[in-house]
């Protein structure tokens, strides 16, 4: 620890000390607490802006991947993380210190702080904590300003499934955006935090910190076990570049044998939601999403919303999956619906879980395949209606007479259909008739609005 | 057999009356001596036939050819406008032109004014609201607001008058409603005529060089005869005088339905828990009546063939729905009180005008400089849309305005312009143009249009 102030008695200095670290136990504590419960009962509204946050929501993404070594990305994902959790647990903090771009950043502002305040400087490596300082402060210019761009895939996945953002706290401060949309907030936030202490961050709120506190916790008997091993063998010299090699083997073990445990729990996973345009099947996406809420942020039509733990849970997923794919992003056509020419979702989207398309590209990835019901149309009950059709920006509903049914049936083109929730939309719905055939007028009986279904409803397509 | 007879005895008769059958050799053909020969006697004020004449020439086979030898017509009528088409549109249209102190002639093919809305039994006022920054506005005022307001002051005229709310009208009141209006407005009117042509001016238009249309020949029981106009407007809704007379156009093909009414709702008698018959359609201003309407399969309504078909189908259908709702408990004294009389042929010929409606721009709220009219949406949670000058006014024709469902629009805006109050709004600036026309001495397409705009206003009509 560093010391403030020379002149400082030494009773006074070790108070300080204690206390100091007596708060950041407790914090501490209270982050564990809450990862554990977060890991058991789901995100509830209190930690969910702070714990939708980088490597731990990426460590739990892969959970629900599901086939153990279907693709190469799945392998490349595994020995890394499975890598980063070993090294994390010999070296303390090993994340934070040489991976994290937080912690970098966080890092680099201690220099600055040091150097504004005519303290000593950092001896070396001064070089390129100063560059991750600006890259962090870019960053969250950019994002100020509502641009993702720093943080879009181009910048981040330049190889395809290899997502370094998906180990990011900074998604922290974007999922923070979703919750307060006011990001000024939260950058007042972070420069008090810096300017009071540096470290704040880092040991007192960070939770991928207090996961990497929790893999260290066994690390005596890790480096006695390697110990061990290192005195067995022939040359000290090789130590080095055993450690290394004991370490991928170990990493790739251990995530192998994660994934073949949990092989079972991610095949069980079928696509239950929609997802945003251009989303991969729902193996990948869960894989790839960061929960990061940007989607969500960056919807104008506000129909991307974070998949709640209790609607998980109504949909009959097992809890420990529900959990894990809770606060994902789900498209609800409440008031509205995906619009034709926008792919914002997907330009925000930092890892690639919704893939990045084009306006044109979109009808490609249809949400969801729009199903008509007549007995619910007020054509069915010879009433002038033909608004689906009209409102379909892809054209895909056509109506059909029928001579049985003696009405027309508005008729869904599979292949133009993109399920974009348009007709859904502005469907009048089911007519709630008196006995007397009679329309209930829906503004005098305002109960019976929601009993109104609509004639259209949407369904997930086969992928 | 029959049928043949008929011809023979005609083609006999034509004979006797010394046209020699070797000078009809192909169609179209003008023998002005045959048309000598034909000349009608007819009575210069009444335009009837003297006793004993003959209405036209007989159409003549001749070598498996079906020929109309020329002829020249009696003149029934000189107007300043000619409407043709009493519907919704055309009652508006000579109502307002009458209203500008012009000579008016209103012609329609059945016996009653109101077309699809009181012939047609389809009683549903839908398409006047719409939905501006929240708050509902109605914007189609002017007369068809006159004519809603009378209705109401009509015992069982109109119901569900309130605001933001589609009315439901009754089809007699409605008629007699519309003969009030158009004797107060002094229109000369004659039913039970039928357009079948277009009568154009001998040289086109020297300044654009397109026909110029002088009237229309309409069809009566005493044969074709003509009625000389200064301006036309046609709102006879499949564009009878604009195909006629050669206007650019498209033949669009919609649902063809028929309406029926129910009577003795009001003695429904349901155990609790029925779940109501499918076809007790919406309700009308007469106590235990319903209005029952259909869609119908999209086909050709210009086509006799299809039309016929469609009758007698619809008609099964519709016997067949009544007797499905009597055939529920506590729907037993149910019964079909009418069909209508009028087929509901929803779109057939759109005009290709100056300007063409399209969705998109209605939906971007486009603004015209030549807007004499709002429509809205049937549902009335639309924006207003603006119908311009040009919508109504064909590309390729002079002295002739096109209203109601036949103006130019993409078909899906088509869909929004056949709904009767937007056919009532459009009439309105027709009429209004046409009598502006006639009084300034212009053709139709160079009215002048703040004046136009200026005087729908004075009429009351809504221009955003």
């Amino acid at each position: 620890m560093m010391v403030r102030n020379q002149d400082l008695s030494e009773e006074k200095l070790a108070f300080q000390k204690r206390a100091r670290s007596r708060v950041v136990a407790i914090l501490r504590f209270l982050w564990l607490f809450m990862i554990l419960a977060v890991l058991l009962y789901g995100p509830t509204d209190l930690h969910r802006g702070v714990c939708r946050s980088s490597p731990l929501l990426f460590l739990t993404s892969l959970f629900t991947y599901s086939e153990t070594v279907r693709t190469l990305s799945a392998i490349g994902l595994g020995l890394l993380s499975s890598t980063i959790v070993i090294f994390c647990m010999i070296r303390r903090r090993f994340f934070c210190k040489h991976l994290c771009p937080l912690g970098l950043a966080l890092d680099a502002g201690c220099s600055l702080r040091r150097r504004l305040f005519k303290k000593h400087l950092l001896k070396n490596g001064l070089r390129i904590k100063t560059k991750a300082f600006f890259a962090f402060f870019a960053t969250l210019w950019t994002l100020s300003w509502g641009s993702t761009f720093l943080l879009s895939q181009n910048f981040c996945t330049t190889i395809e499934g290899f997502t370094l953002l998906a180990f990011d706290p900074l998604a922290i401060v974007s999922g923070a955006v979703v919750y307060f949309p006011k990001i000024t907030i939260v950058l007042v936030v972070f420069i008090l935090c810096f300017i009071i202490s540096p470290y704040f961050w880092r040991y007192s709120f960070c939770p991928c910190g207090a996961l990497q506190e929790l893999l260290y916790l066994p690390h005596r008997a890790v480096r006695k076990l390697l110990k061990r091993s290192v005195q067995s063998s022939v040359s000290q010299n090789k130590t080095r570049s055993r450690r290394k090699f004991f370490g991928i083997v170990g990493a790739s073990a251990v995530g192998g044998a994660a994934f073949a445990a949990l092989n079972k729990l991610g095949t069980a996973l079928k696509p239950v939601f929609f997802r945003p345009p251009g989303a991969r099947t729902e193996r990948d996406f869960l894989a790839r999403c960061a929960h990061c809420g940007r989607c969500v942020a960056a919807c104008p039509n506000k129909i991307i919303k974070p998949l709640e733990l209790t609607q998980a849970k109504e949909a009959g997923i097992p809890t420990l999956q529900a959990n894990l794919i809770a606060e994902t992003p789900i498209i609800e056509y409440n008031e509205s619906f995906c619009e034709k020419e926008c792919v914002a979702c997907s330009e925000a989207c930092p890892t690639g879980a919704i893939r990045p398309i084009s306006i044109l590209d979109k009808p490609k990835y249809p949400i969801a395949l729009a199903q008509f019901e007549l007995e619910k149309c007020l054509l069915y009950y010879n009433r002038e209606c033909s608004i689906c059709r009209r409102e379909c920006s892809y054209e895909a509903i056509s109506f059909l007479w029928s001579d049985d049914a003696y009405a027309n049936i508005p008729t869904i083109d599979e292949d133009l259909c993109v399920g974009c929730g348009q007709c859904v939309v502005f469907c009048p719905g089911e007519p709630i008739l008196d006995a007397l055939g009679e329309l209930v007028d829906e503004e005098t009986q305002e109960e019976n609005l929601t009993k109104r279904e609509k004639a259209l409803k949407l369904v997930l397509r086969n992928h | 057999m029959f049928q043949s007879e008929v011809t023979r005895r005609e083609w006999l008769k034509s004979l006797g009356l010394g046209v020699g059958a070797a000078a009809f050799t192909s169609v179209g053909l003008t023998n002005r001596e045959a048309q000598a020969d034909f000349v009608h006697k007819t009575d210069k004020t009444t335009g009837k036939l003297l006793d004993g004449s003959q209405a036209a020439p007989c159409t003549l086979q001749v070598d498996g050819s079906i020929v109309r030898p020329s002829v020249s017509l009696p003149k029934i009528s000189e107007t300043d406008v000619l409407v043709v088409g009493a519907g919704p549109a055309g009652c508006c249209a000579a109502i307002a032109a009458a209203r500008l102190g012009v000579k008016v002639t209103l012609v329609e093919r059945y016996g009653h004014f109101g077309g699809l809305a009181t012939g047609g039994l389809v009683l549903h006022v839908l398409g006047h609201w719409t939905k501006q920054d929240g708050k509902s506005v109605q914007v189609v005022q002017g007369i068809g607001e006159e004519m809603m307001q009378r209705l109401e002051a009509m015992p069982y005229g109109i119901i569900n008058r309130e605001f933001a709310r589609n009315p439901t009208l009754d089809a007699e009141a409605y008629k007699y409603l519309l003969v009030e209006m158009v004797t107060e407005a002094n229109i000369e009117v004659l039913l039970h005529s039928w357009c079948c042509d277009a009568i154009m001016a001998d040289a086109p238009d020297p300044k654009t060089g397109n026909p110029i249309v002088r009237g229309a020949v309409v069809q009566t029981k005493l044969g074709p005869q003509a009625i000389i106009a200064r301006q036309v407007v046609d709102t006879t809704g499949d564009g009878d005088v604009f195909y006629a007379a050669g206007a650019i156009h498209t033949q669009r093909e919609y649902d063809i339905g028929l309406v029926s009414r129910i009577a003795n709702l009001d003695r429904v008698n349901p155990p609790a828990g029925t779940k109501p018959p499918r076809y007790l359609g919406d309700a009308s201003p007469v106590p235990g009546v319903r209005w029952v309407n259909m869609a119908g399969p999209s086909l050709d309504g210009c086509d006799v063939r299809v039309l016929s078909e469609l009758e007698l189908k619809h008609r099964k259908q519709i016997w067949k729905q009544v007797e499905e709702v009597r055939s529920t408990p506590g729907y037993e004294n149910v019964y079909l009180m009418e069909t209508a009389p009028q087929i509901g042929v929803r779109i057939t010929r759109v005009i290709e005008g100056v300007e063409t409606l399209t969705l998109e721009n209605a939906r971007a709220g486009k603004e015209y400089d030549d807007c004499v009219a709002i429509g809205g949406a049937w549902s009335g949670d639309h924006i207003g849309w603006q119908i311009p000058y040009g919508a109504l006014l064909p590309k390729n024709i002079e002295n002739l305005v096109t209203a109601g469902r036949s103006i130019s629009a993409e078909p899906f805006m088509s869909d929004l312009v056949r709904v009767y109050p937007n056919c009532w709004a459009s009439g309105h600036a027709a009429g209004v143009a046409a009598a502006l026309a006639v009084k300034s001495d212009v053709t139709a397409r160079d009215v002048d249009i703040p004046e136009v705009r200026k005087n729908l206003l004075a009429q009351k009509a809504y221009l955003g």
